[in-house]
């Protein structure tokens, strides 16, 4: 069950701003980016960005449920997608979907995906991890008040309705409900009033808790802060070292050094020693913060200075 | 001129016809302590709601007449000025926490009335040290207890430096030490901070005498608003479920100078009382179990239970529960009550020990199959409403056993008042309703035995007087009621034996009289009344049987 604990972890300390723009341009970068070469600098950064977080052993207990959604897209684009030229084996006719083929771009294809969604998806679990729910409301809601507090108030939700969603579920089966005997399809069907509890009691408590708010002033005029937010060194490092990934980026976009083709046929993920450069340099802007982040943790000097 | 002046306020609330506040003329000066009674669905809240600016501003619907605070009408006070001046509690902390951590919820008001950093700090170093809640400062909020999350709600409002203190049932979701303590903060409030407080609550012999007056509302109405003591005489044969137990007893016998308190009552006591032993309470030696007709229905034998597979939270249990009894388990928060009865219906499992139900082993069986012969209702009768209808939902469990209706749900309808409601979205019903209708899904399949898990929680006198009789009802045709409360009265009042249980074991069992008589913490407000009177009294009824025979003896002496 998610809950969001402060520690002393160097990306917990950074102002939210900073911590949004290192987050949302990897996060950008993924979703504008077929490169494999430049996902792989991404990927390694947010691996060990998660080690640094002390959460790696939370990412690798959750990578099975996202194991699963990848090679579920995967397994359908590889059935579905007819576009590849290097076809490795073809099968029989299926009504709707016509021959089913496998081609070699099919395959990389699926597998550039599934690194993109393994960047996101483990994006998700360090903005999770280091991100303070509390801070972000407070900084981000003289901005976008009511987006911050959907976004605080949902993480903070989330161990409520997993309790709640335990509870409910030992209620129906004390009605009589299967869980976990009968065939899937009853178990699922069952599982449907859970759903309706958890909409139904989150409803009325989000209605209770913004009559509390009200009550409590929330939206009635202009906000302090409560913590004194400052640019210090670790914010300028990490954002100068964000901003000049985001550069190197656009740039490698304006370029097209940022895409690939894969079909009919696979195009060239290097296609000179200027393009090597360029990722090269993405990668250590990128892993620049997660090696701050570790030598804050290591070194007491730096800990001091930054 | 008053704090509050309300002047014939009435209110609706959306979609509906009746008001919720009729006609509704108070005032409210400064530093007193308003203690707010009656039924439930009376307006008591809607009154907290409209003085707090919440009504009609958030919740709609049509307002007449004015609350004025301050010589100011509520409607010209700027809703952020306002908050600094009143601040409203509601009942469910976890429904009012907005942040994660402890010092973050704190400071959430005071971002919100824009005070700024220093003033901050220093206001929340204030309220942490104020409720003793320094050390959970970095915390959390979704670890604490229910009594450290309504303290922390309490001092976010506190850091704000309201002068009046709206409290609708803060205590509902406490258990008893948790709430006697947020109690004690309040009244510290009022009586070192000269704070305003009206408060609204179920615990009446805990609040009663706190009050400086006392309002007693009905059908949105104040029908009377007195003294603490001009109030009990008033309310004593009409309303005599709003006064203390103590109150009440003396109110059988005398008309004037009612006693509040234990302390008062037992002042009355010594100058009259002919202090010997008397005991009229023989009954329970000709009761089914001592007769040796008793059926045993369930037996726990050895019982185990952990949860982390370390530490046992169920230790060497041994329970049985007879045929038309009904039993009440007691103790404190974290005593393994609750465990104890999702192991009953197999909601976890024990890892040692057996769990018979007439003489079958249910131990190892799924929570489905129990489900046949054990009806279980939890602390939260929302969980168990997803149907649009009231007897859709009680229903539903019969059709997913697959059995047919046979006028079954008519009859638990019927039984717990909740025919005219048959039609109704049980979401759209009132708290005490909506714990009927969860009952009515659990007793529709005619369970042999029924568990209870704090079954009066939140509910006012009257509704927990009808549970009470719905109860014995439901015994007497046949079903084994095994239950887990806080509320030392209610047990005195229904039960016919009851244990205690501490760290995970069951540390007393008996018949009531033996266990809650002379209980120096479980003892219900008459026992302790009559202690050193009659040791074995434990409700009023029975104390009326001794004040009689001790008027008599002196008549006689």
């Amino acid at each position: 069950m998610y809950v969001f604990e402060r520690k002393e972890i160097f990306f917990q300390t950074l102002h939210p701003v900073t911590l949004l723009l290192y987050i949302l341009i990897m996060m950008i970068g993924t979703i504008l980016t077929t490169n494999p070469f430049i996902l792989m600098g991404f990927m390694t950064a947010v691996v060990f960005a998660l080690i640094v977080a002390k959460s790696f052993k939370t990412w690798i207990r959750s990578l099975r449920m996202y194991g699963y959604m990848v090679i579920m897209l995967m397994t359908i684009n590889l059935f579905i997608n007819n576009m590849g030229a290097t076809v490795l084996w073809v099968g029989p006719v299926v009504p709707v979907f016509g021959r089913i083929s496998i081609s070699l771009e099919a395959i990389i294809f699926g597998l550039v995906m599934g690194l993109r969604l393994f960047i996101i998806y483990s994006l998700f679990i360090f903005y999770n991890r280091v991100m303070d729910p509390d801070k972000a409301l407070s900084v981000f809601s003289k901005v976008f008040p009511k987006s911050a507090l959907l976004v605080a108030l949902t993480t903070k939700t989330i161990p409520y309705m997993s309790q709640q969603l335990q509870s409910a579920s030992e209620i129906q089966q004390c009605r009589g409900l299967q869980y976990y005997t009968g065939n899937h399809i009853s178990r699922i069907k069952n599982r449907l009033p859970l759903i309706k509890v958890l909409l139904f009691s989150s409803l009325e408590d989000s209605f209770n808790l913004g009559e509390s708010m009200q009550a409590r002033a929330y939206g009635s005029g202009p906000r302090s802060c409560y913590y004194p937010l400052s640019f210090g060194g670790r914010d300028i490092l990490v954002s100068f070292s964000s901003t000049m990934a985001l550069l190197a980026l656009v740039w490698s976009r304006m370029l097209g050094w940022t895409e690939i083709t894969f079909y009919p046929k696979l195009g060239t993920s290097l296609t000179s020693k200027q393009h090597l450069y360029m990722i090269i340099v993405i990668g250590i802007f990128m892993i620049l913060p997660v090696l701050v982040a570790w030598g804050w943790e290591k070194w007491d000097y730096l800990k001091l200075k930054i | 001129m008053g704090l509050f002046e309300i002047k014939n306020l009435t209110y609706f609330y959306p979609d509906r016809e009746k008001p919720a506040l009729d006609k509704v003329n108070l005032q409210v000066e400064e530093g007193e302590f308003i203690f707010l009674i009656g039924a439930s669905g009376c307006g008591k809240s809607s009154l907290l709601r409209a003085m707090a600016g919440l009504l009609p501003d958030y919740y709609g619907g049509k307002i007449g007449g004015g609350v004025h605070y301050s010589g100011s009408s509520l409607g010209k006070w700027d809703k952020n000025q306002l908050a600094r001046e009143v601040g409203m509690i509601f009942q469910d902390p976890e429904k009012q926490i907005v942040m994660t951590g402890v010092k973050q919820e704190i400071a959430f008001g005071l971002e919100n009335i824009n005070i700024p950093y220093q003033e901050m700090r220093r206001r929340i170093a204030e309220v942490l040290a104020l409720f003793g809640i320094s050390s959970l400062k970095d915390e959390n909020t979704f670890h604490l207890s229910g009594g450290q999350k309504q303290k922390v709600v309490l001092a976010s409002v506190l850091a704000m430096h309201p002068k009046v203190l709206l409290l609708d049932e803060p205590t509902s979701q406490l258990d008893p030490l948790a709430a006697q303590e947020f109690l004690n903060y309040v009244q510290r409030l009022n009586m070192e901070w000269g704070l305003t407080v009206i408060l609204v609550e179920q615990r009446i012999d805990r609040c009663f005498h706190l009050a400086d007056r006392i309002i007693f509302m009905e059908d949105g109405k104040v029908l009377h608003s007195e003294t603490p003591r001009k109030t009990v005489e008033w309310a004593a044969e009409k309303h005599p479920q709003y006064i203390p137990p103590v109150s009440q007893f003396f109110s059988k016998w005398r008309r004037e100078n009612i006693p509040l308190t234990i302390k008062e009552g037992r002042a009355v006591l010594n100058g009259m009382a002919v202090k010997e032993w008397i005991n009229p309470y023989k009954e329970e030696r000709n009761s089914i179990e001592a007769t040796g007709n008793a059926i045993e229905i369930l037996k726990l034998s050895n019982v185990y239970t952990t949860y982390n597979k370390k530490d046992f939270v169920l230790k060497k249990v041994n329970l049985h529960l007879w045929k038309n009894s009904i039993t009440v388990i007691l103790g404190e928060n974290g005593a393994g009550k609750s465990t104890l009865l999702k192991t009953i219906v197999g909601l976890l499992k024990s890892v040692k020990g057996k769990i018979e139900y007439r003489g079958k082993d249910i131990t190892h069986l799924k929570p489905e199959k129990i489900a046949a012969h054990i009806g279980y209702l939890s602390q939260n009768p929302n969980d168990y409403l997803f149907h649009d209808t009231v007897e859709e939902e009680i229903f539903f469990n019969l059709k997913v056993r697959g059995e047919k209706d046979d006028k079954r749900v008519e009859k638990i309808l019927d039984l717990l008042k909740l025919k005219d409601k048959r039609k109704m979205n049980p979401r759209d019903l009132s708290g005490g309703e909506r714990q009927r209708v969860a009952l009515g899904t659990v007793l529709v399949t005619n369970p042999e035995i029924l568990l209870l898990d704090e079954p009066t929680r939140g509910l006012d006198v009257v509704l927990k007087d009808e549970l009470g009789e719905t109860l014995q009802v439901i015994k007497h045709q046949g079903t084994s009621i095994l239950m887990v409360t806080h509320d030392v009265e209610f047990a005195a009042e229904i039960s016919d034996s009851v244990m205690i249980m501490a760290e995970g074991e069951i540390i007393a069992d008996g018949k009531k009289r033996e266990v809650l008589a002379n209980s120096l913490y479980y003892a219900p407000q008459i026992n302790r009344l009559f202690k050193g009177i009659n040791d074995q009294v434990l409700n009023i009824e029975e104390s009326i049987q001794v004040i009689n025979k001790i008027i008599e003896q002196a008549a006689i002496g």
